[in-house]
């Protein structure tokens, strides 16, 4: 911690007085947070240290964090400053992890969907004090006891009187809605389009973090023609809004073959980079999810396996070698083939079970 | 004002926000939420979560629900009836339970809403009607 400014070693060193058990985590951006035992209750706690310039958005993320009331948004339970421009605000620890933690676990069908619904819920709380979010992305959604929480208030902005926009975000270029990049601005449906991304991820949709992945054949010879870094960043952010800007970021063929035909209408309609064919409100958005969620069963990842329970007993989809999969049935421990399908791949297989 | 007209329909919530400043309204949203099993605790608090949702959205003034019987050979399902706790459960304001004949004395409609909205929508007139002849 010896690489901190002084005003971070004098807070955590004020904080020592009830806390213990401090540990850096590097994983967030936009400031210095720790995580820490408070020594009376035990209970864990996150503090984020900012800096920010003297002025009335000083202290715009815990002001924010705090006028939110709902249990999908994480609760602030103290602010403090330690210099003029140094402070600090303390939130609990969620030790589940984030959202990023979860989509690596592969999520079951309606657990995948009750997140998405559960992050609605927090986004509605964040627009009903007309506020955007601008920066939903699965590193800002924190798990607690399986209850998402949006987490990162750093690019939260309020919307102006009379205005339903205001700037874009110049935060995660991945997350950022087709209207962010042709007019600069962001309103409620850019929530709505992130939240879209997210679902998608959720239901396990390919969406690669490594930018390279976006090049195609082309776009790779010309990228590895660039020399500059600087120059690289930026035709690999082209190639990104590109895709964004023509409903081509999604790769709807990477969803398990268990995904129904209204979840793909549902997050199209969620992503459409033309806003007036874009679900309009996170309320719009969640009537979706629930008639998503009855439309398909609780499908699972065990192991390399797809699962699904159906009444007394369970299915099983088992890899059998050469890419070829063939459908169990479960009943009282003991497992035979079920009748009526045949070995072959994963998608055929579901089919012939769906 | 904002009144949220919400009508149940076997495992279907279907709701119309209207907005008024007088005599005229405006629809401001309509949709239809599911509740996908009723003895499903997550199937539940998803429907929570999307219920609060709905409400935090519109901040509607007064809730107007749809009377249905809880007994006899008309009563309303397992799926309604806790779909209807839920929201009671949820709601930030009144709530005007509004009886088939109230909502059969209203005649309008929504011309753009899709039929199966149509109780909704005149459980929210039927209860903004009230309101403003109470007030």
């Amino acid at each position: 911690m010896c690489d901190h400014p002084d005003e971070i070693k004098d807070g955590l060193a004020a904080l020592s007085t009830d806390y213990r058990n401090f540990d850096e985590n590097n994983r967030g951006a936009n400031g210095y947070l720790f995580f820490a035992e408070n020594k009376i209750s035990g209970r864990s706690v996150a503090i984020k240290f900012y800096c920010g310039e003297l002025g009335e958005r000083q202290h715009d993320e815990p002001k924010q964090l705090a006028a939110i009331d709902s249990s999908n948004v994480l609760p602030i339970l103290d602010a403090r400053m330690v210099s003029k421009e140094w402070g600090y605000f303390i939130t609990p620890r969620c030790s589940d992890g984030d959202l990023d933690d979860l989509i690596t676990t592969r999520p079951s069908v309606h657990s995948a969907i009750d997140t998405a619904i559960g992050i609605c819920c927090g986004v509605s709380a964040i627009h009903a004090q007309r506020m955007v979010h601008r920066d939903l992305k699965p590193g800002n959604i924190v798990l607690d006891g399986g209850i998402p929480r949006i987490a990162d208030f750093g690019s939260v902005r309020a919307l102006d009187d009379g205005k339903e926009t205001t700037q874009a975000s110049r935060h995660s270029i991945l997350y950022r809605p087709p209207e962010s990049f042709n007019a600069d601005v962001y309103g409620r449906a850019g929530d709505v389009y992130q939240i879209g991304l997210i679902t998608y991820q959720l239901l396990g949709g390919a969406l690669s973090y490594n930018a390279e992945d976006y090049l195609i054949q082309s776009e790779r010879k010309e990228y590895l023609e660039i020399k500059d870094p600087v120059d690289r960043s930026l035709y690999i952010d082209s190639v990104i809004e590109r895709r964004a800007c023509s409903g081509k970021l999604l790769d709807l063929s990477t969803l398990p073959p268990w995904v129904t035909g209204t979840a793909k209408r549902c997050l199209n309609e969620l992503t459409a980079s033309d806003l007036s064919k874009r679900t309009p409100t996170v309320s719009d958005a969640v009537a979706k999810l629930t008639q998503v969620r009855t439309s398909m069963q609780d499908w699972r990842w065990d192991a390399e396996s797809a699962c699904v329970c159906s009444g007394q007993y369970r299915i099983e989809i088992r890899p059998i070698g050469d890419g070829n999969y063939q459908a169990f049935k479960i009943k009282n421990g003991a497992s035979r083939r079920l009748q009526g399908t045949h070995k072959g791949s994963l998608q055929e297989v579901v089919r012939q079970v769906l | 004002m904002k009144v949220l007209g919400v009508e149940f329909s076997s495992s279907q919530m279907n709701y119309v926000a209207i907005r008024s400043n007088g005599d005229a309204y405006e629809v401001i949203t309509s949709n239809r939420m599911t509740l996908s099993g009723t003895r499903d605790r997550n199937a539940l608090i998803a429907f929570q979560d999307a219920a609060k949702t709905l409400l935090n959205d519109v901040g509607p003034d007064l809730l107007a629900i749809k009377e249905k019987p809880e007994a006899g050979r008309m009563q309303a399902g397992a799926a309604s009836l806790k779909m209807e706790a839920i929201l009671l459960a949820n709601a930030p304001c009144a709530v005007d339970f509004v009886s088939g004949a109230r909502i059969n004395q209203t005649d309008d409609e929504g011309l753009t809403l899709y039929a199966y909205l149509q109780p909704a929508l005149k459980a929210a007139v039927a209860a903004l009607k009230r309101k403003v002849e109470n007030s």
